[in-house]
């Protein structure tokens, strides 16, 4: 890979003492003369950023609290650890690289420029520490951007375009249903004075098309359809994703450990039979010789109890699914792979109709295909 | 087959398939088939209705997951300085913030948590090190200090964001009295006022902000450091 030449502020540069310039003057050599040893001071021995009051920290390890910060909180969807882990890679790159000729990509200049742009002058120790809170804002800033913009990288419902505009690119995301020209064509009309030079230009953009098309984008969900639509924020499902998933073995385990939720008689069978016999029935049933009566007598069961844990008929009853299929329900609503392909065959809009038309009468004549 | 839970055998069985995407898609295309034959007709209505329990699932899941990204992602963007996406969405997300404590306290615990890392007006230190071990430190109001029992070797003094303003090396010519003032008297002049008069040393920086004075001594030498508000 060929490196931009790195050269060095003009005076007495082979002697130029890196660790007493001031912030200003050592990120006005990175951004003028890509300077490296400018940059390798700034993040091996600057120490300018504080975080909840501990002793100040380099660049390096202000970006790993936030990402540990991040993780901490958790998001609910998608792979967040994933997603944070990027975002964290972006705000490196975005502070510490320095381009190749061959090799364009993030360039750190243009986020030190813009640093060195909201600088106004000053000298002194409180100028410096004035430097390094800027500096430090404009970092946390970019992390955070970057999150939401891994975060979107995640999502499947949008994808990157380079919009080329006054003889430069702007990089954006757009959600997929906005496609080929049409995606110009909006830009062009809701984007007012694009400006490909401008280092923080990326985001302005961004912004606007974020506050047209809010991702996932919250309404009160009793107010709405819930089938999947182009905002709909289904957890990625992609090529080489879909993984095993052993039903009887995780409803087992997870009656296991609720056991303290269950019924008195079922409760009474402790952890360890109570999952033997969740394993049992999901085993009948697969080979094909499952009868109520037959496991209730092995458990130990009555036939009350049985039926209103795991009874096979259930749908004239009064007492609704019985606990072990409401449970299975549960863990099956977890999975992405049931849900994506229930919304492709159209399993979900028969179900919605049927929630739509409510009633018992319903249930009974089902809907045939 | 168990024909009024047919369809559990047939989706656990797809779900553990190489492929269960793929397998589930055919699961449910059996499913569906059996349905439509008079035997599996009940069978096939506990589906619809074990079906309407997975979507009742997955919708209080979904509107709990929902809820709690978009708090999160309005805390990110408040962050980020970015706009704050659709303004009413922003209100449905207030809306919701502000209808139940536990979403009020969600999004303080975001906010407080995501303020730590703000940058703060904190008031930088002045730290004196001697051959990189710092053994001394001075908060940058308008105040002068001596550090005493200095013995010979590299001292530097730094703010303590790491911006090194002064280093150099102290040798006893700096440090003892006897090395730096040969033949003058080393008991009278190192305990009177008189040894506050001859510094071995003096560095003005950053146009008198800090004044650096080096001091001989009996055994051992002083640095005063004088900051100028």
């Amino acid at each position: 890979m060929k490196l931009i030449a790195s050269t060095r502020p003009p005076g007495n540069s082979t002697e130029l003492q890196y660790h007493k310039l001031p912030l200003v003057q050592l990120i006005a050599a990175i951004v003028h003369y890509s300077d490296r040893f400018a940059l390798e001071e700034l993040h091996s021995n600057r120490t300018l950023f504080s975080y909840g009051g501990e002793p100040p920290l380099c660049f390096i390890d202000f970006l790993n609290k936030l990402r540990e910060s991040e993780i901490r909180m958790g998001w609910s969807t998608g792979n967040m650890v994933e997603t944070v882990d990027r975002a964290f890679d972006l705000t490196i790159d975005k502070f510490t690289r320095l381009p190749a000729e061959d090799d364009p990509g993030v360039d750190c200049r243009v986020y030190f420029k813009a640093f060195l742009d909201g600088m106004a002058g000053g000298r002194g120790i409180r100028n410096e520490a004035k430097a390094a809170a800027f500096l430090q804002g404009l970092v946390r800033r970019h992390f955070y951007f970057s999150l939401l913009e891994a975060e979107r990288k995640t999502n499947p419902f949008w994808s990157r375009y380079n919009w080329e505009v006054k003889g430069g690119t702007i990089c954006v995301w757009l959600p997929v249903w906005l496609k080929g020209r049409k995606r110009r064509e909006w830009l062009e009309k809701n984007i007012d004075f694009p400006n490909p030079e401008h280092p923080e230009e990326q985001q302005r953009v961004q912004g606007i098309i974020n506050q047209n098309f809010p991702k996932g984008g919250f309404v009160a969900i009793e107010e709405r359809g819930w089938i999947a639509d182009k905002q709909d924020h289904v957890t990625p499902s992609r090529e080489g994703e879909s993984q095993k998933f052993f039903l009887a073995e995780t409803v087992a385990e997870e009656k296991g450990r609720n056991i303290e939720e269950q019924r008195l008689a079922i409760k009474a069978l402790g952890e360890k039979k109570l999952k033997q016999l969740v394993l049992r029935i999901f085993n009948d049933l697969k080979n094909e010789r499952y009868k109520d009566m037959e496991v209730a007598r092995d458990f130990g069961l009555t036939k009350a109890t049985f039926s209103r844990f795991a009874g096979s008929k259930w749908l004239r009853g009064k007492t609704g699914i019985p606990d072990l299929w409401q449970n299975t329900a549960e863990v099956l609503s977890a999975n992405p792979d049931l849900k994506e392909i229930a919304i492709r065959t159209g399993v979900w809009k028969k179900v919605k109709a049927t929630l739509e038309k409510g009633g018992q009468d319903n249930r009974e004549e089902p809907a045939h295909e | 087959m168990n024909k009024d839970l047919y369809f559990l055998a047939i989706l656990a069985d797809a779900l553990k398939a190489p492929n269960p995407k793929e397998a589930l898609g055919g699961a449910i295309e059996e499913i569906r088939a059996l349905g439509q034959t008079p035997e599996y007709k009940r069978g096939f209505s506990q589906f619809q209705r074990f079906m309407e329990e997975v979507e009742k699932n997955w919708r209080s899941k979904k509107r709990e997951d929902i809820a709690f990204d978009q708090i999160r992602r309005l805390a990110l963007q408040m962050a980020a300085d970015l706009p704050e996406g659709d303004q009413s969405e922003t209100k449905v997300i207030l809306e919701l913030i502000r209808s139940e404590p536990r979403w009020q306290e969600e999004f303080q615990k975001i906010l407080k948590e995501m303020s730590k890392s703000k940058p703060t007006d904190r008031i930088p230190e002045i730290v004196l090190e001697r051959n990189g071990q710092r053994i001394a430190s001075i908060i940058c109001e308008e105040v002068t200090k001596e550090i005493k029992n200095l013995k010979p070797g590299i001292y530097t003094v730094k703010i303590d964001t790491g911006w090194v303003l002064w280093q150099e090396e102290l040798t006893e010519q700096d440090l003892l009295w006897r090395a730096a003032f040969q033949g003058e008297d080393l008991d009278l002049a190192a305990d009177s006022d008189e040894a506050q008069a001859h510094p071995t040393r003096q560095v003005s920086l950053l146009n008198d902000e800090v004044i650096i004075r080096v001091f001989p001594g009996a055994e051992s030498g002083c640095i005063e450091i004088s900051i100028k508000d």
